[in-house]
C-alpha cells in the first residue's frame, strides 16, 4: 500500500503571526499553565472556545481558567472522557461540516490519539489541530513531565489489535520522549519485543535532541542495544512525517516479518498525533496496538515561551474506521 | 483466553504433522476435527459445521478469536459489548489435548504442558480465572506459570472464591532461593555465565584460571586495610595535616566535654604509622564517652594493646575480636572522611553484590565494562579493569537497580521512599561516630506495631527484590520470638556506601519501622526519629547507654 501524508496540510505561524490564524466555529483546548496554551487560547478567534480540564493536572476549583467556556473532565479513561466530553458539549447535534479546532499542546496522548477516531466515528470528515512550539523546557533536559506513579502499560482504547501468539518477532516502536521511566515502563512490558525508536529530528529547538538523548538513554537497560538501523527521525513537529517515516519503515520490515506490532508515542504531542494517523489509516484490525503507560499526573507547565504555532489539517476520511 | 489457548494446541498438532495431507483422510484427523466442534456448546461460527481438516480447524479458531478481539477493542467506542460465549470455560483448554493425546496414536500419553510467562502482567481479574484452570486441571495437561514475585496477585479462584494452596495445587520455585541454597555453587554458576558470555565475544575465557585476574585490585592490589589506610593517607593528606578523624574528635570534646584534658586524649588515641588503628583508638574513646566513663583513663589502657595489634603481636583478648570486626567500617569511613569513594572490586563483591539474581550480575557487569571503555582502557583484552570503572560501574548499575525493581503504581513510589530513608539510615548508622551493629544491611522485627501501610510497603519491597527477606529469621534473645529477618538488597549497597556483606542486624522499634515504611510519615516527622536514633551513635551520646555485648550471630 503506497500512502503519501505529505499531501496533508500544515500551515506555521510564528509567536507575533496568531492574529492569521484561521476561524472555526468551535476552538477546543486542554488547560495548563503554559504560557503557549493560554496564548495561542487567548488569540484564537472562534464562535466557541472551550477548555477541558484532564485530572491528569489536578486543578483545584480556584485555579481553572476565567475565560472560555470550562468543562471539568473527571475521568482518565480516554474513551469515556470523550464520550463525556461530547454529550456535555452536545456534540452529537453540531453539523458536521463545522469547523473544529483542537490544541493538541495541553492533552494528554492517548486522548489527543483518540480524538480523530471518535469524531470520524460521528460523522465528522475533517479536523484542525493545532500545536505549539515552547522555546526551551523549563529545566532543560531535566524537565519532569509526568509525575507520580506510572499506574499501568496498556492499550490505547481504540488503539487495540488483534493479536497473535508472540515470539521472537515482535516488534515496538518507541516515540523517545525526556520521559525515560515511561520509555522504560513500556519497554518492560514488551520485554521480550525488538525495539525501534523514533527521535525528533530535527527536534522543537536545536538544543532539545541532544537532551532527549540523553534522558532516552538513561532507560538503555530496558531498552537493550539501539543499532542504527533501529533508530527513527522525524521533524518532532510534524505529525505527517512522522506518519510517513512509521510507514516507509514497518513496510520496509514487513520483508524480514514479524508478528505483533506495538507502538508507544512518547515524545510530543505532534508526534503522537502522527503514530495515531499512521494506525488510524493502516493498522486498525491488525495486530497492532498502541500502548501507553499511564502516569497518575503531570506537570501543569514544563516549557518557557512560545515559538511558533503549528496548524495541521486532518482529513478524518483517510482514516480506515 | 480458552480460544488463545485452543488454537495454541491446534497449531501445535498441525506443526507436529499429524494432520498433513497423508492423514487428512484418515479417521483421526476427521475424528479429532470433530470432537473439537463437540466441545463447543454451540456452533458460533457457520463454518465449525463444515470442518473436516486441522487446517480449516485452524482458520475457523483463528476467526472466532479475531471476531471476539474486534468487539472487544470496540466496546470503548460504541459502549456496547456484542458476544456470545459458546464454550464453557475449561472445555477447550482441558478438552483439546484430551482429544489429542486419545485420537493421535503418535502422542498417546502425552503431557500438554502450558507455559504462561509474564503472568505479571495480567489482571487479578485475569489470574483467578488462571487459578481456576490450575485449579480444576485435568490430564493430560499441566501448567507452568512464570512471574515476577510481585506478579502473583492472587491465589482466589472463580470455584466458590476457593484459594490454591502452594504445595497443593501447585508448586513454587523461586529461583532467588534455589540460588541461595548453595553460595559457593551459585558463585560457580556465576562465573560460568560471565565466562561463556566472555567466550561468545571472542575473549579468551580460559587462560586466566580465576575472572578476578581482569579487574584491578584497590590501590594496585596492595593487600591488607591496614596498609591501604596509609596508602590513601599519604595521598591525600600532607605531613604536617591533621587527620579528620582526630579534628572530628578533638572540635567534638572541646564543644561537648570542654573539662577534659583534651590535648592528653588525643595523644593517646594517636597512632601516626597506622591510621586504622588510630580510628579504632578514637571508636574505644567515644564508647567511652557514651558509657559515661573517664576517655582519657580508658584510651591510656586501651594504647598498650592497640599498639601490640598495630605491631603484629598476638593479642587474644575483646580488643582483638572487636577490632577484627569493625576494621571493615572503620576503613570505609577513613575512605569516606578522605573524600574517596568506597570500594567495590572483583568477581566476588559483584557476584555478592548480584542479590542471588544471575541477570543484576550481567547488569553490573555491563556497567563495568562501559564505564571502562568510556575511560580508555580495553577491558577483557589484556589490561585490567580499573577501580574507577568498577566504583562508577557498580554505581550506575545500584541506579538502575533501584528504578527497574521499584513497581508501578502509587505503592512503587511510597516504596521507593522507603528504601531511600532505610539506606540512608544504614549509611547514617555506618559512619557514626560509634556504630553499633558492624557493616549493618539488615534489621529484624516481629512486624507487630506497624500500621498496615508501612506492612504493605515493606511487603511490596520484598516482592520487588529491594529488600530481601532473610528465609531464617532469629529468634529475639529475651522473649525468644522469631523475628523476620529483612537485608537491603545488596545491589543497593553501593547507592548508599554499604558494606555488600551481610553481617549486623539492627533492631528497629516499631516507631521507627513506621516512620521509615509509612509514607504518611512526613519529611520532618521521619527526620524527627531518625535524629534520635542517631543521638545515641554520635557524640556527644545524648542519653548516656551502657554499652550492650556484641552479637555477631547470624
Amino acid at each position: 500500500m503506497t500512502m503519501d501524508y505529505s499531501l496533508l496540510r500544515i500551515d506555521q505561524y510564528q509567536a507575533t503571526e496568531l492574529e492569521a490564524l484561521p476561524e472555526w466555529d468551535i476552538f477546543i483546548s486542554a488547560y495548563n499553565e503554559s504560557q503557549r496554551v493560554i496564548t495561542v487560547f487567548d488569540s484564537v478567534r472562534a464562535q466557541r472556545k472551550e477548555w477541558v480540564i484532564h485530572p491528569e493536572y489536578d486543578f483545584e476549583d480556584g485555579e481553572l481558567p476565567k475565560t472560555g467556556v470550562v468543562r471539568v473532565l473527571h475521568t482518565r479513561d480516554e474513551a469515556e472522557f470523550w464520550h463525556d466530553y461530547f454529550s456535555e458539549a452536545d456534540f452529537h447535534n453540531l453539523p458536521r461540516d463545522s469547523r473544529i479546532c483542537v490544541d493538541v499542546t495541553g492533552f494528554m496522548r492517548p486522548h489527543l490519539m483518540l480524538l480523530p477516531r471518535m469524531l470520524r466515528l460521528l460523522g465528522f470528515a475533517q479536523l484542525d489541530i493545532v500545536y505549539s512550539d515552547p522555546r526551551e523546557y523549563q529545566s532543560g533536559e531535566k524537565t519532569q513531565f509526568s509525575k507520580g506513579a506510572v499506574t499501568e502499560v496498556r492499550q490505547i482504547r481504540g488503539f487495540e489489535g488483534t493479536h497473535l501468539p508472540s515470539g521472537d518477532e515482535d516488534l515496538l516502536v518507541i516515540g523517545a520522549g525526556y520521559d525515560d521511566d515511561l520509555i522504560r515502563r513500556v519497554s518492560e512490558d514488551k520485554r521480550a519485543a525488538r525495539k525501534l525508536m523514533m527521535f525528533g529530528l530535527p527536534s522543537l529547538q536545536p538544543h532539545m535532541y541532544e537532551e532527549n538523548r540523553l534522558r532516552a538513554a538513561r532507560a538503555e537497560e530496558a531498552v537493550g542495544p539501539l543499532p542504527a538501523r533501529s533508530l527513527l527521525f522525524a521533524p518532532a513537529n510534524n505529525p505527517f512525517a512522522t506518519a510517513q517515516e512509521l510507514h516507509d519503515k514497518i513496510q520496509q520490515l514487513r520483508s524480514t516479518g514479524f508478528t505483533n506490532l506495538y507502538f508507544s508515542p512518547l515524545g510530543t504531542k505532534a508526534q503522537a498525533l502522527g503514530f495515531a494517523l499512521y494506525y488510524l489509516c493502516e493498522c486498525v484490525g491488525s495486530s497492532a496496538s498502541v500502548v501507553f503507560p499511564f502516569a497518575e499526573y503531570y506537570t501543569r507547565e514544563t516549557s518557557i515561551g512560545l515559538a511558533r504555532v503549528w496548524c495541521y489539517r486532518v482529513e478524518l476520511d483517510w482514516l480506515n474506521v | 483466553m480458552e480460544i488463545w489457548l485452543g488454537r495454541l494446541v491446534v497449531d501445535l498438532i498441525r506443526e507436529l504433522g499429524l494432520g498433513n495431507a497423508q492423514l487428512a483422510n484418515t479417521t483421526s484427523s476427521m475424528d479429532f476435527v470433530k470432537g473439537v466442534r463437540g466441545l463447543f456448546d454451540e456452533e458460533i461460527e457457520s463454518s465449525l459445521s463444515q470442518l473436516d481438516t486441522l487446517d480449516q480447524l485452524a482458520v475457523s479458531l483463528h476467526n472466532i478469536q479475531r471476531q471476539l478481539d474486534l468487539s472487544i477493542n470496540n466496546v470503548a467506542l460504541t459502549r456496547s459489548l456484542d458476544v456470545r460465549i459458546a464454550v464453557t470455560p475449561g472445555r477447550l483448554v482441558f478438552g483439546i489435548p484430551e482429544l489429542a493425546t486419545r485420537t493421535f496414536p503418535q502422542i498417546s500419553g502425552l503431557t500438554f504442558a502450558y507455559l504462561l510467562d509474564e503472568f505479571e502482567n495480567l489482571s487479578e481479574d485475569q489470574q483467578r480465572y488462571v487459578n481456576t484452570l490450575v485449579r480444576e486441571k485435568q490430564l493430560p495437561t499441566t501448567f507452568v506459570i512464570g512471574s515476577r514475585q510481585f506478579g502473583l496477585r492472587t491465589q482466589e479462584t472463580l470455584s466458590a472464591g476457593e484459594e490454591n494452596k502452594q504445595g497443593s495445587e501447585f508448586d513454587l520455585v523461586v529461583l532467588e532461593d534455589a540460588y541461595r541454597t548453595s553460595d559457593k555453587y551459585y558463585h560457580s554458576f556465576c562465573e560460568r555465565i560471565i565466562r561463556k558470555r566472555l567466550d561468545a565475544a571472542g575473549v579468551d575465557v580460559y587462560r586466566p584460571e580465576r575472572l578476578d585476574a581482569y579487574f584491578s585490585k584497590p590501590l594496585g592490589g596492595v593487600s591488607g586495610l591496614e596498609e591501604r589506610a596509609r596508602i590513601h593517607v599519604s595521598e591525600c593528606l600532607g605531613d604536617q595535616d591533621e587527620r579528620p578523624w582526630i579534628i572530628r574528635l578533638k572540635d567534638q570534646l572541646l564543644q561537648w566535654s570542654p573539662g577534659q584534658d583534651i590535648g592528653k586524649i588525643i595523644e593517646e588515641v594517636r597512632f601516626p604509622s597506622s591510621p586504622l588503628h588510630e580510628k579504632f583508638a578514637v571508636l574505644l574513646v567515644y564508647r567511652s564517652w557514651a558509657d559515661g566513663n573517664d576517655p582519657l583513663r580508658e584510651a591510656r589502657q586501651f594504647r598498650f594493646r592497640i599498639e601490640a595489634l598495630a605491631n603484629g603481636a598476638r593479642v587474644g583478648d575483646d580488643l582483638a575480636t572487636t577490632y577484627k570486626h569493625y576494621r571493615g567500617d572503620l576503613y570505609a569511613q577513613l575512605v569516606s572522611q578522605l573524600r574517596r569513594p568506597q570500594e567495590y572490586h572483583g568477581i566476588d563483591d559483584f557476584v555478592l553484590m548480584s542479590g542471588y539474581l544471575p541477570r543484576n550480575l550481567l547488569v553490573l557487569l555491563k556497567q563495568v565494562t562501559r564505564w571502562s571503555l568510556f575511560l580508555g582502557e580495553h577491558p577483557f583484552r589484556g589490561e585490567l579493569i580499573s577501580s574507577k570503572a568498577q566504583t562508577e560501574g557498580v554505581r550506575e548499575a545500584s541506579n538502575w537497580f533501584l528504578s527497574d525493581s521499584k513497581g508501578l503504581g502509587r505503592i512503587g513510589e511510597e516504596t521507593e521512599l522507603a528504601v531511600r530513608r532505610l539506606g540512608g539510615l544504614f549509611r547514617d548508622m555506618r559512619f557514626a561516630d560509634k556504630p553499633v551493629e558492624v557493616s549493618c544491611s539488615s534489621f529484624s522485627t516481629d512486624r507487630r506495631g506497624l500500621t498496615d501501610r508501612a506492612i504493605a510497603v515493606l511487603d511490596n519491597a520484598v516482592s520487588h527484590s529491594l529488600i530481601l527477606k532473610v528465609p531464617t529469621g532469629r529468634r529475639e534473645r529475651n522473649t525468644h520470638v522469631l523475628q523476620h529477618k529483612y537485608q537491603l538488597n545488596p545491589m543497593l549497597a553501593p547507592l548508599f556506601d554499604l558494606s555488600v556483606a551481610r553481617r549486623g542486624t539492627a533492631n528497629f522499634t516499631p516507631e521507627q519501622l513506621v516512620a521509615l515504611f509509612d509514607p504518611s510519615v512526613d519529611a520532618e516527622h521521619f527526620i524527627a526519629e531518625r535524629t534520635r536514633l542517631l543521638a545515641r551513635l554520635n557524640a556527644p551520646f545524648s542519653t548516656p547507654t551502657p554499652q550492650p555485648a556484641l552479637d555477631f550471630s547470624e
